[in-house]
């Protein structure tokens, strides 16, 4: 089994560590994970992971480009977004079970460091070092997705939004001031963007592009009414 | 009935040694909160996440000069936990007691001097499965909201439809 070379897991380590400032991180703890799992290379194209497949493994990216991947709702791959060192990611499956939810390619040569399974469900009981540094490490980085997958969804909404401005004739403008939508209903848009701890920014615009469609459709509707 | 005791009583501490909360409650004793008072303001700097171990906390957001309430903490309920991990320290909401309510108060001290203790590791591991769980909510919300909407500009041009899908998916009428 190959190993991460000293002066890699050095690097990489402190690159995570600066980048991620969960409490009690130190590049000593994280380079002590790093020694724990198997260096693989990748040729581009390669499949890391697969969107719907088991996950087995965690990766921690040491060199390279990865493009993310998840099918959309006519069964066509769309990307995501890319991933550079440092980044961890194939963790979601890993400590919930799940099937994978991305699809992971290499976009040019790739090297990564993978923990097995079993490895990560024992180090994150643990109270060593290693234990402690990945699993803070997991939740920072489970924090950063959340607030991704939250603008992403965002993104979505915002873009569909101004499609349909630009194909209705007289559009208003895109953010017309209404009273607010009561607790309720935004209770019920925060269940469905998973919480409220991250997202409450995005739920603004997500509310006001509501709306506005919403308008849209009360003024054709009325006006429907009118002609006939 | 002790701090303690009342941690020992909650899931996330199911198998964890009494010293284990005896140990954090004396580290990082509990906090109460009589109802009306606010935990903590939308938009202050903070390193500090809340375990609640008793009562109840509602979730408010300012918009346009308006304080709306957007959801509830309920016990063995952690909040604030990205001030703690992520970046952004700031709060993206204001926290307010709706019960007599008890928390227990997770920093960086706490985390860095008792890192070894099995309690804390619970916490941590009760904060992965949750961040987990939130994060695949959003992404089948995603995945929803993509195969709803269609990738055609024809399909975007709809509002009728779009309505009703955002209803349907935001669980509208």
């Amino acid at each position: 089994m190959q190993r991460i070379a000293a002066i890699d897991a050095d690097r990489l380590a402190k690159r995570i560590v600066a980048h991620h400032s969960f409490p009690g991180a130190s590049h000593a703890a994280i380079e002590r994970v790093l020694n724990l799992g198997e260096l693989q290379h990748f040729d581009h194209g390669a499949t890391l992971c697969a969107e719907g497949k088991p996950g087995n493994e965690l990766f921690f990216l040491v060199r390279g480009n990865i493009s993310v991947l998840r099918r959309d709702g006519t069964g066509t791959d769309r990307v995501l977004s890319d991933m550079t060192c440092p980044n961890v990611f194939g963790h979601m499956s890993v400590i919930d079970g799940s099937m994978r939810s991305a699809t992971c390619k290499a976009n040019g040569p790739v090297e990564v460091v993978i923990l097995p399974r079993q490895m990560v469900d024992r180090l994150i009981g643990e109270g060593s070092i290693a234990g402690v540094a990945l699993r803070r490490l997991l939740v920072a980085s489970l924090c950063d997705q959340l607030s991704q997958a939250n603008g992403f969804v965002r993104k979505i909404v915002l873009d569909h939004s101004t499609a349909a401005a630009a194909h209705t004739p007289n559009a208003a403008p895109a953010t017309p001031a209404k009273p607010r939508r009561q607790a309720e209903d935004l209770r019920t848009l925060t269940a469905a963007l998973g919480g409220w701890e991250t997202n409450l920014d995005d739920l603004e615009s997500l509310e006001q592009e509501i709306e506005y469609v919403m308008d849209e459709d009360q003024k054709r509707t009325l006006d429907a009414r009118n002609r006939s | 009935m002790t701090s303690s005791d009342t941690l020992s009583s909650m899931f996330i501490f199911k198998g964890v040694p009494k010293t284990a909360l005896q140990e954090v409650c004396s580290m990082a004793p509990p906090v109460s909160f009589q109802p009306g008072v606010t935990v903590f303001n939308q938009g202050d700097e903070s390193d500090v996440a809340l375990l609640l171990i008793d009562g109840k906390l509602g979730v408010e957001v300012s918009s346009a000069g308006q304080l709306r309430e957007v959801g509830q903490v309920n016990i063995g309920e952690i909040v604030g936990e990205t001030a703690l991990f992520a970046r952004s320290g700031k709060r993206s909401a204001t926290v307010r007691a709706l019960q007599t309510s008890q928390c227990l108060l997770i920093n960086r001290e706490l985390l860095t001097n008792a890192a070894k203790n099995e309690a804390i590791i619970a916490i941590e591991r009760h904060l992965l499965a949750t961040l987990a769980r939130r994060i695949r909510r959003t992404n089948q919300e995603t995945a929803k909201l993509w195969k709803e909407i269609g990738s055609t500009p024809e399909a975007a041009a709809e509002p009728a439809g779009f309505v009703a899908k955002l209803k349907k998916l935001f669980g509208g009428e």
